[in-house]
């Protein structure tokens, strides 16, 4: 018998500096031990039976749900409650708590995921009989929820098909709280012999040792488990659906593989545990910063999902079963059993689903999808404004420079070391005067001086994190050496924080004068990252307010303290403006305060590659505005690789080049030529594209459709589709890209899942589809990126130095007519920084071409058109005159590319207006349509017409 | 006219922009239409399109080259040329042409649609004159002292020339006096192998050796056991040396381990080997150094080396085998042996008398050796012993250390005017002290700048230092290694930056350097320090010595 550890640790190559001691691995964490002990024991027995039931609930028939009595067979005396409910648009939420129990189960995750308490549905149908309670609803009446009474079973039918089964594997295990004389007594008689083992009438289900109950030691530390064992097993089935997505963050493929069963590709379960994992492989199912316990499970005909709202560390077991369901098992340390069903039935219901639980990501500041700059350290104002100059000099647009953790004087965040930058607010405002920003690192832990004001403060008020005993300060190790914690849960924090952003003094208390309204603020080690804690974080025994132990809140720990700096960054003006915040931990719910990014990767193909993996997964999750740093973090990436993953980045909602002090400088200006050129060519692509990537913003901000569209959610009924996550869709914009994560590729495939036109971006050429594939090349200069047909993308091709400096530049509209000669597309504007938007003040604009045809004959003639798409909606008061409009008034459509056409038009012309130019040029039949300057005005309505008859 | 046009004249139109506009004055001349027919064209100036003339400056990029937007941004990476009238024109790249913001470069605020910048080409220009006032001022007075070390150099080139020419007759007579005295030796060994009549004394014979009967001493077992043991001492010393070097090398890399890793990563295997490095070199542990109590761990230190000393008693210890090993080693054996045969001679009345100590009992050998002492140096006084100094042999000794000498002399003179030389050639080589020796005056010039933590210590074409505060030698960032790579010697640039390099290896990074940025100015003086990157430091300072008079500057711009 091998330990998994020992496999696991076989296939670690050796070169990479990932510590697997540092992080415990299932058979090192006590009650993942147990989950995974009893899931094996449900296996072995035959007459395996979960030992929970439920009281026969009483309900009418029109009420949303049911609260009723558990019981546990093998615990006969303790008493446990279930509440189900069935939610707005048919989410059903499953909750199970111990009742009277000697403590108390952390019930609070979604007090923090949530967006507010979801409305209940006035549209069910309840029945009971002696055996089960069934619920019908839906606007068709096809969804069915099925409570079992005994044993427990819930699942949720559509159509008369499983969707989702809980507890039908009876892995439901709620450990109730007992004392460790009990436990001890248990113990005690298990040791008598086997005479009295039958008195442990738990043992077949809870296994006849006690393992690791009361605390348990990791490497050199000891967790004291003073509320004993309390975790909670549930297992969650998929019987009808073969792919599962989500739970990110993991660096693995984006749909996950099995961790038990004969088709394995890992041997722990992924695990859900923020931590701050060095130089992490590319390839695992370990625990990285951040934790969205979301699932989305897939078929063609179907799409389910479960949001487990616990917010302590959990393991997840996934089998893909031979019959094509998914078994999953999850396995968390404390807290409530809090289930949410998500009925889909697509992709894009689920996310809309999760989105009206946990919100949406907001409209971000528009500069923050330009290019961002960073490095581990620029070391200096005039470093900075150094690194700009030379960005200018090479004429790369950049938006964002970035000063990470030295710029801090002994690491106490906020204060300026002023040997090195003495005059901080001039250096801002040398970066700003060309319209661009700075970020800056304030992370979560302050270092225990009392000559620094921020930790003296929060001392005063006592909202640090508690050591286990309840009083006082913990106490660790961080970057300015020893480090206390600022308690978030703590409601008298959350002043305290919003205070301490102030650009202005007020009531004599310190505040960031030195800083500007603009800087936006990045969040990192918010896992929390403590270098002498178990696991690299902090100990599970801490206290936080409210009694609880830092083992509940571990995962939402790193959500709290983004949300208050993204709520401090708002406060700063008045209006308040969208401020921008990175963070590196995450949980459920974080998308509402910023972006996120993949932590610290290594610069290898396979990080480069992952990285795409792992930003789909955070799309999946709810997270869109996601990335991965440029470059790698750790090492030094050749060109070839660097260019490479300029690419990536600028194909990823969130794009920052990003450095390890130890690394050679990278900035791209240090390129050597063609390698040089090459990047400047794909930053200006990605600013030339920011209109897309804004209006896809604006779309996933209401509906929760992720910005980064893998196969499976643009084609949820192509099977062929469902395994592939290295090539993707942006937004609903049309354009397909697959960017390059290899060394030395001449060419790529791209997969197609439908019999339609793609146009490549670049040389306009159509392809059609052979065998689902389009073969492209994709030498260095090369990127491989199609515009399905159909589609319309507005871009603004001027090279500009940073992207508000492009507001009043020009609209190029490449049209991509579909097959059948139409196209749409839409692009959304507003001032990119306040909260107009709220009132109305865009300009959201549709784009139409529709072709007429003559029966027997091709398209006879073109209309392209753009239509007021706001005016539509009841968002605001909405006014085609607004205060925004009015200031891009000025904004011209300069350029329309027309692809698609097979033959020269006879004329184009405005609609009730004259003759255009234009050019028609043609190969192989691929005509491409150049009409030159229509003089239209982006906020206008407007119409050419191209004859070819 | 097209009806449209109203619509267009709606939007703040760019047509009404002058065909010329952004063009440089060189180009003005080819921005004039050609007719044809009723129709005026414009070419593009790659010569690959013909373009309607009110094509040109549209805000469309119509031509390949860009050239037909000389006053817009619609072409990417053309350039726009603002006239700046009373002050000078400056060229701007077209990505910042109509952005919004006024371009420092263009004071006349041509780069943005008129009316958006106000034109403040008086106050730049008026405030550019009394810059360059300043600069010109800066230069004239820096350029003096540059002036100044070219005359050092100057001087110094005298000083060396003259020194060569001594060097060089001094060479000449000590030629001779090795020629001189390599005859003498010549003679010396042809009469002692010429002479075979019977010895007149003692003292003659060893002179008289034959050369065969020298090389048949040599085969005495004493004699070759003595080569053998200087062998094998010259080898140890030689491993010695390296085992020394290579423990320093190693010491430098824990002591840069101990002083440069992040005791945050709490790793324990650095952590480890920071200790023991420190147990082993006897330092104080080096985060009660950084806590500032170091005296108590110093105490410590001493006492151990005393201790190690007190075992050392009776063996020669690390100085003295650094004092008088090599000489050990460099023993004439061949003198020596002379020596020997005379002391210990074959069949000689003492020989009984230098054995019998074989044949005494061991408490008895004291006394017995004061007694041979004092009868041997009565024979001697009598001359019928060997013992003291032969006057045959010293004499022969004497000139073939009269010889040794006088060649190692003229080596060094030789040596020292290869220096002399050398130096000379550096002193006006462009790559060395410049073309005008205008650096042979900092030459070993030391400038520091104080950080707070650290002080950097440059000395210039010799080393950079890193000192800190808190004591201790701190490293060497790099030994003086090149000018500017990428210009070329001779070229003002090239001397504006020098590199350090192959400096103290830093713990998981690489070997420090530094490169030293220097521009203009009346002082020698480091003004910044910036570690750029792990290891590799920038540090920015002035010298008078790059700047040249400002003529130099009028000729290249009438060139």
């Amino acid at each position: 018998m091998w330990s998994p550890g020992t496999f696991l640790l076989l296939l670690l190559p050796t070169v990479l500096a990932f510590k697997p001691s540092d992080f415990k691995t299932c058979s090192q964490s006590g009650f993942c031990r147990r989950g995974r002990a009893l899931a094996e024991r449900s296996q072995e027995l035959s007459s395996w039976h979960s030992p929970y039931s439920i009281e026969p609930p009483e309900l009418s028939p029109h009420q949303p749900g049911f609260t009723t009595n558990v019981h546990s067979s093998v615990y006969p005396n303790v008493k446990f409650v279930l509440d189900v409910i069935i939610h707005e648009e048919g989410i059903v939420r499953v909750r199970m708590d111990e009742e009277n129990g000697l403590r108390k189960r952390y019930n609070e995750a979604t007090q923090w995921a949530l967006i507010g308490e979801p409305l209940l549905s006035d549209d069910v149908l309840w029945t009971v009989d002696s055996k089960k309670a069934k619920a019908v609803y839906g606007s068709k009446k096809d969804m069915e929820l099925v409570v079992d009474f005994n044993p427990l079973k819930i699942t949720l039918f559509r159509g008369g098909v499983e969707q989702v089964v809980l507890n039908g594997r009876g892995l439901l295990h709620m450990e109730h709280f007992r004392t460790k004389e009990d436990s001890k007594l248990a113990e005690h008689i298990e040791g008598e012999g086997q005479s009295v083992l039958q008195v442990n009438s738990a043992a077949w289900f809870e296994g006849d040792t006690q393992d690791a109950f009361w605390d348990e030691t990791f490497s050199t530390w000891t967790d004291t488990k003073p509320k004993g064992p309390e975790s909670l097993s549930l297992d969650i089935t998929f019987p009808n659906h073969a792919h599962v997505y989500g739970i990110p963050q993991h660096a693995t493929n984006l749909s996950l593989p099995s961790t038990t069963g004969p088709t394995a590709r890992y041997t722990d379960p992924f695990r859900l545990y923020n931590a701050d994992v060095f130089e992490y492989l590319a390839d695992s199912p370990t625990s990285l910063y951040g934790s969205i316990p979301l699932m989305h499970a897939h078929s063609a005909t179907s799409t389910v999902a479960v949001f487990n709202a616990i917010a302590s560390e959990t393991w997840i077991d996934i089998t893909h079963v031979e019959k094509g369901g998914v078994e999953t098992h999850w396995i968390s340390e404390s807290g409530i059993l809090d289930v949410f069903l998500l009925p889909g039935p697509t992709p894009a219901d689920v996310f809309t689903q999760y989105a009206h639980l946990t919100g949406t990501a907001p409209l971000p500041a528009h500069w923050s999808l330009g290019y961002h700059q960073c490095r581990w350290n620029y070391v200096s104002s005039d470093d900075v404004r150094g690194v700009q100059d030379r960005f200018d000099e090479d004429d790369f647009p950049v938006d964002v420079f970035w000063l990470d953790i030295e710029y801090a004087e002994d690491h106490k965040y906020f204060m300026w070391n002023k040997k090195t930058f003495p005059d901080p607010v001039e250096m801002t405002k040398d970066v700003e005067a060309v319209e661009r920003k700075m970020v800056i690192i304030v992370d979560p832990h302050l270092k225990r001086s009392n000559d620094y004001p921020v930790y003296k403060r929060a001392s005063e008020l006592e909202v640090l994190v508690k050591p286990k005993s309840g009083e006082g300060e913990y106490e660790g190790w961080c970057w300015p050496g020893s480090s206390s914690w600022i308690d978030f849960f703590h409601p008298g924090s959350w002043d305290f924080w919003i205070s301490l952003f102030k650009t202005d003094t007020i009531d004599s208390q310190w505040s960031w004068t030195e800083s500007t309204n603009n800087v936006g603020i990045w969040n990192d080690m918010n896992e929390p990252s403590v270098f002498n804690g178990p696991e690299i974080t902090m100990p599970k025994d801490n206290i936080h307010y409210g009694g609880w132990e830092h083992r509940d809140v571990h995962n939402i720990n790193g959500m709290l303290f983004a949300n208050h700096t993204f709520q401090a960054a708002e406060a700063r003006t008045d209006p308040p403006r969208r401020p921008f915040v990175l963070t590196r931990a995450f949980y459920a719910g974080s998308q509402r305060f910023g972006a996120m990014w993949t932590g610290d990767n290594l610069g290898t193909w396979e990080h480069m590659a992952v990285g795409i993996k792992m930003v789909l997964a955070n799309g999946v999750g709810g997270m869109p505005f996601a990335g991965s740093d440029v470059g790698g973090f750790f090492g030094n990436p050749e060109p070839e690789m660097l260019v490479r993953w300029y690419v990536v980045g600028a194909f990823s909602p969130f794009f920052r080049a990003h450095a390890h002090i130890d690394t050679k400088r990278r900035e791209p200006y240090l390129l050597e030529e063609p390698y040089k050129s090459l990047v400047r060519d794909i930053l200006r692509l990605r600013y030339s594209m920011l209109p897309v990537w804004y209006t896809a913003f604006r779309e996933t901000s209401e509906s929760g459709v992720p910005i980064l569209r893998p196969q499976y959610v643009m084609f949820p009924e192509d099977d062929a589709g469902f395994g592939i996550d290295d090539q993707f869709y942006v937004g609903s914009s049309g354009l397909l890209v697959k960017p390059v994560t290899e060394k030395g590729v001449k060419e790529v495939s791209v997969y197609i899942a439908e019999d339609q036109v793609y146009y490549d971006y670049f040389t306009n050429q159509p392809h059609r589809p052979k065998n689902r594939q389009i073969t492209l090349p994709a030498n260095l200069d090369q990127i491989p990126l199609l515009i399905r047909g159909g589609s319309i993308i507005p871009t603004r091709e001027r090279p500009r130095r940073s992207s508000p400096l492009m507001k009043h530049d020009p609209f190029t509209l490449r049209i991509a007519l579909d097959t059948s000669g139409n196209a749409r597309g839409e692009v959304y504007l507003d001032d990119g920084e306040t909260y107009g938007y709220g009132k109305g003040d865009v300009v959201w604009r549709g784009f139409g071409a529709e072709s007429t045809k003559r029966k027997g004959k091709g398209i006879g003639a073109v209309r392209i058109s753009s239509v007021d798409l706001a005016v539509r909606t009841q968002v605001g008061a909405y006014d085609p005159k607004n205060e925004f409009a009015r200031s891009v008034g000025d904004v011209r459509v300069e350029k329309l590319v027309v692809l698609g056409l097979e033959k020269k038009p006879l004329s184009v012309g405005l609609e009730g207006g004259s003759e255009l130019e234009w050019e028609f040029a043609s190969k192989d039949g691929a005509g491409v349509l150049v009409i030159k300057d229509p003089a239209v005005r982006v906020v206008d309505d407007w119409a050419v017409v191209v004859k070819l008859e | 006219m097209h009806p449209w046009l109203l619509l267009a004249l709606a939007l703040p139109s760019l047509a009404a922009l002058d065909k010329t506009h952004g063009v440089p004055p060189s180009l003005v001349s080819k921005y004039v239409p050609s007719t044809k027919g009723s129709r005026q064209t414009w070419t593009c100036l790659d010569g690959s399109k013909e373009i309607a003339w009110s094509a040109v400056n549209d805000d469309y990029c119509d031509c390949q080259d860009g050239s037909d937007e000389p006053g817009s941004s619609a072409c990417p990476n053309n350039k726009f040329y603002c006239r700046n009238e009373g002050h000078i024109g400056a060229t701007i790249q077209s990505s910042h042409v109509n952005d919004g913001l006024c371009e420092q470069e263009c004071c006349d605020g041509s780069d943005e649609l008129p009316g958006v910048c106000p034109n403040t080409c008086q106050e730049v220009g008026a405030e550019h004159k009394k810059k360059m006032e300043a600069e010109r001022k800066l230069r004239k007075t820096g350029s003096k002292i540059r002036s100044s070390y070219i005359a050092y150099a100057h001087k110094e080139k005298k000083r060396l020339e003259t020194l060569i020419a001594d060097l060089v007759k001094e060479i000449e007579t000590r030629e001779k006096e090795v020629e001189r005295l390599r005859g003498i030796k010549l003679v010396q060994e042809s009469r002692a192998f010429v002479v075979t009549q019977p010895f007149s004394d003692i003292a003659e014979r060893a002179e008289s050796l034959s050369a065969d009967e020298l090389e048949h001493k040599k085969q005495s077992p004493l004699y070759q056991s003595l080569l053998v043991h200087n062998t094998a001492l010259k080898s140890l010393q030689k491993e010695h040396k390296k085992h020394l070097e290579r423990e320093k090398a190693l010491g430098d890399i824990l002591t840069s381990l101990r002083t440069g890793y992040n005791p945050n990563y709490q790793d324990m295997a650095v952590l480890e080997a920071v200790r023991g490095w420190e147990a082993l070199a006897g330092l104080p542990h080096i985060n009660d150094v950084r806590k500032g109590d170091d005296g108590e761990a110093d105490a410590t230190t001493e006492k151990q080396k005393t201790e190690d000393d007190v075992e050392d008693e009776g063996l020669w210890n690390a100085a003295k085998i650094e004092k008088e090993l090599d000489q050990l080693i460099k023993t004439d054996h061949v003198t020596l042996l002379l020596e020997h045969d005379q002391l210990v001679g074959p069949a000689s009345a003492q020989s009984l008398l230098l054995e019998i100590s074989a044949y005494l009992p061991d408490a008895l050998l004291p006394s017995y050796y004061s007694f041979r002492d004092s009868v041997l140096s009565a024979l001697s006084v009598f001359g019928i012993g060997r013992g003291g100094t032969s006057d045959a042999s010293a004499e022969s000794n004497r000139a073939r250390v009269a010889l040794s000498d006088a060649e190692h002399s003229l080596k060094l003179t030789q040596d020292e005017q290869r220096t002399a030389n050398e130096d000379l050639m550096d002193l006006f080589d462009p790559d060395g002290f410049g073309p005008e020796g205008e650096w042979k005056k900092l030459d070993g010039t030391c400038l520091s700048k104080d950080t707070g933590d650290y002080t950097y210590e440059v000395c210039l074409f010799n080393e950079a230092r890193q000192i800190p505060k808190s004591g201790g030698s701190g490293f060497s960032l790099g030994k003086f290694s090149s000018w500017n790579k990428t210009a070329r010697p001779g070229e003002p640039e090239y001397y504006t930056r020098q590199h350090y390099t192959q400096g103290a290896k830093c713990w998981n990074g690489p070997h420090r350097s530094v490169e030293l940025v220097l521009t203009c100015g009346t002082e020698n003086t480091l003004l910044t320090v910036a570690e750029m990157e792990k290891c590799e430091y920038q540090i920015t300072g002035t010298t008078p010595a790059l700047c040249r008079p400002l003529e130099d500057e009028h000729t290249k711009d009438e060139l």
